[in-house]
């Protein structure tokens, strides 16, 4: 990096820092950004501050939105009797790209971890509860990542809704559509397997 | 399955080292600290993803160097492949798998499978549970994914649940449970079922070594059975076990902060002539034991896969008596890829005399048997 002007080797070393970058695509990146027109630089530049200053996250769901409530909790066409919850902004993300889920969201953001010290204070499950006290759902739909730590996430949240009357589901595990078996990796297929149906 | 052609480089005391293997016997000779365990060490590695007894990856890159590079071919019914590993002194660790990255670790498993058998083993029968468990796993990994996958969430489970106990939280203590439960059910099941599969082979083999008229047996026992309380548990009595021995130790793991149950209390037990063989085997019948285990651990991959696995022996040759030794060879079935380190070729030469001999001295390797 000593061979480089400093205000190169500063933009890679920031580059590098992104998560997925590493010092190869880094200096591909700065070395692309400096060929680059100087309205296209100050635009990217704009962007970047621009979504960090203008968006935050909704105060009913914590997705993440540029105005509050999100588009989401206030689109009136939505069947506000079913709750989605997830860990990650992406993961509604995800959902709404299956245009199958026609519900409202509820974002954790994150996931029950003794190890990493995350206990079910640290993630936004107070606000899901006080969530229910206002609005007026009948089914949860449980859709942390299928990790333990995810699993155990759904599991406790189940454990406290449960009792409160609500029908709580989750999301079911299983082979990928549209794909051949040969391609499917080896430990989803032997779930597959160990859960298969009769028919 | 079988490796021709090892390569490696800034691996241990290695330099650089280009070596093609006999698909039978091959003997590597060598005096102390001249690297024989590495060139094992090497061949584990590229079938395992880990050393057999580093602590840690850097471990294994030559002082003074940045990155250790290992590439083994290697070939079975279903080919040829080639395995290369690259280890960074610090950082991640990246597989290739004809030439394509690995995406996770523990997709490695079971494209190479080999059997190592190191002076360690010979602790098999007397020595700690964990040396027990560990032969069962490595056995059952080799063959399945899924096996990983439930082993892996379990372990991950535990860990998540010790770190609640040693914090004394007992709130969410109750969804660990029931994904310590499944997963750990899982776990017994699949040892279960690999020692019944397993035992058979095992009471051939040390037959074979030890004699007519003595018989060795092998029970796994779950970590709520007492010594002779036997299977068969069904899925459904494993779990309900678990849930009861769970509820039975709470106010104890609470106290001590830790988990108290689950597979990882399990135990593989041995009786000879009817007798538990961790307090009553002498000396002589353990090694005919453990020799026996690992020759079962052979015919269990070759059941469950097809196909014989590569023997690694660790300089255990030379640990044996002339008699033990001649019969563990004789027991290795025919077509069986050997790789073993000796310090002396004396002993082995009667038994071993078609095996392509390599020698070892500081690093560098020379085929042959003189010198």
């Amino acid at each position: 990096m000593l061979y480089y002007p400093r205000p190169l080797s500063r933009l890679t070393e920031e580059l590098a820092r992104l998560p997925g970058i590493g010092p190869k695509t880094s200096q591909r990146l700065a070395f692309h950004i400096i060929s680059l027109a100087r309205e296209d630089v100050h635009s990217l530049a704009q962007a970047l501050i621009e979504a960090k200053e203008k968006s935050f996250y909704c105060s009913r769901c914590f997705n993440i939105t540029d105005t509050d409530p999100c588009r989401i909790c206030t689109d009136h066409a939505r069947d506000r009797s079913l709750l989605c919850v997830v860990g990650d902004p992406r993961d509604v993300f995800a959902m709404e790209k299956t245009r199958e889920y026609r519900g409202l969201y509820h974002v954790l953001h994150g996931a029950i971890s003794p190890m990493e010290g995350i206990g079910p204070d640290d993630i936004k499950l107070k606000e899901l509860l006080a969530r229910l006290q206002q609005e007026e759902f009948k089914e949860i739909i449980l859709a942390t990542d299928p990790t333990v730590e995810g699993e155990a996430t759904a599991m406790y949240i189940a454990r406290l809704l449960k009792p409160m009357g609500y029908r709580v589901s989750r999301l079911a595990s299983g082979l990928p559509v549209g794909g051949n078996l040969e391609y499917v990796d080896e430990v989803t297929l032997g779930k597959a397997l160990e859960g298969r149906r009769e028919l | 399955m079988y490796i021709t052609a090892l390569t490696a480089r800034s691996f241990r005391n290695y330099d650089s080292l280009a070596v093609g293997f006999s698909p039978g016997v091959n003997i590597i000779v060598g005096a102390n600290a001249q690297g024989k365990t590495n060139l094992l060490e090497a061949v584990h590695f590229l079938a395992t993803g880990r050393s057999h007894r580093a602590g840690r990856d850097g471990e294994l890159v030559k002082w003074g160097r940045d990155l250790a590079f290992l590439r083994g071919e290697v070939s079975s019914f279903g080919g040829s492949r080639s395995i290369e590993a690259q280890i960074p002194a610090a950082g991640r660790k990246s597989i290739k798998v004809d030439g394509t990255e690995l995406r996770r670790l523990s997709d490695l498993f079971g494209i190479f499978q080999i059997v190592m058998f190191t002076p360690d083993d010979l602790q098999l029968i007397k020595g700690s549970p964990g040396l027990r468990r560990r032969y069962l796993d490595m056995q059952i990994c080799q063959i399945s994914p899924l096996y990983r996958h439930y082993l892996q969430r379990y372990n991950q489970v535990l860990r998540q649940r010790n770190k609640l106990l040693e914090r004394r939280e007992a709130r969410s203590l109750p969804v660990w449970d029931e994904q310590l439960v499944r997963f750990g059910s899982a776990v017994i099941r699949y040892r279960l079922r690999a020692v019944e599969v397993l035992s058979p082979f095992t009471q051939r083999h040390y037959r074979a070594i030890a004699g007519e008229g003595e018989e060795m047996k092998l029970a796994y026992q779950p970590f709520w059975a007492r010594e002779g309380e036997g299977p068969p548990w069904s899925e459904d009595d494993i779990q309900g076990l678990f849930r009861e021995e769970i509820r039975r130790v709470r106010e104890d793991e609470l106290r001590r902060g830790q988990t108290l149950v689950g597979p990882q209390r399990d135990d593989l037990v041995f009786a000879i002539a009817d007798r538990p063989a961790k307090s009553f085997a002498s000396q002589g019948q353990q090694r005919s034991g453990v020799l026996a285990c690992k020759l079962a651990e052979l015919d269990y991959i070759q059941r469950e896969s097809g196909e014989y696995p590569l023997l690694l022996l660790d300089d255990v040759a030379s640990e044996l008596d002339d008699e033990r030794r001649e019969r563990f060879f004789a027991g290795v079935p025919e077509g069986v890829q050997l790789l073993l380190t000796t310090t002396s070729l004396r002993p082995l030469m009667p038994i071993l005399a078609h095996g392509q001999v390599f020698r070892i001295a500081n690093g560098i390797i020379r085929e042959g048997k003189g010198g």
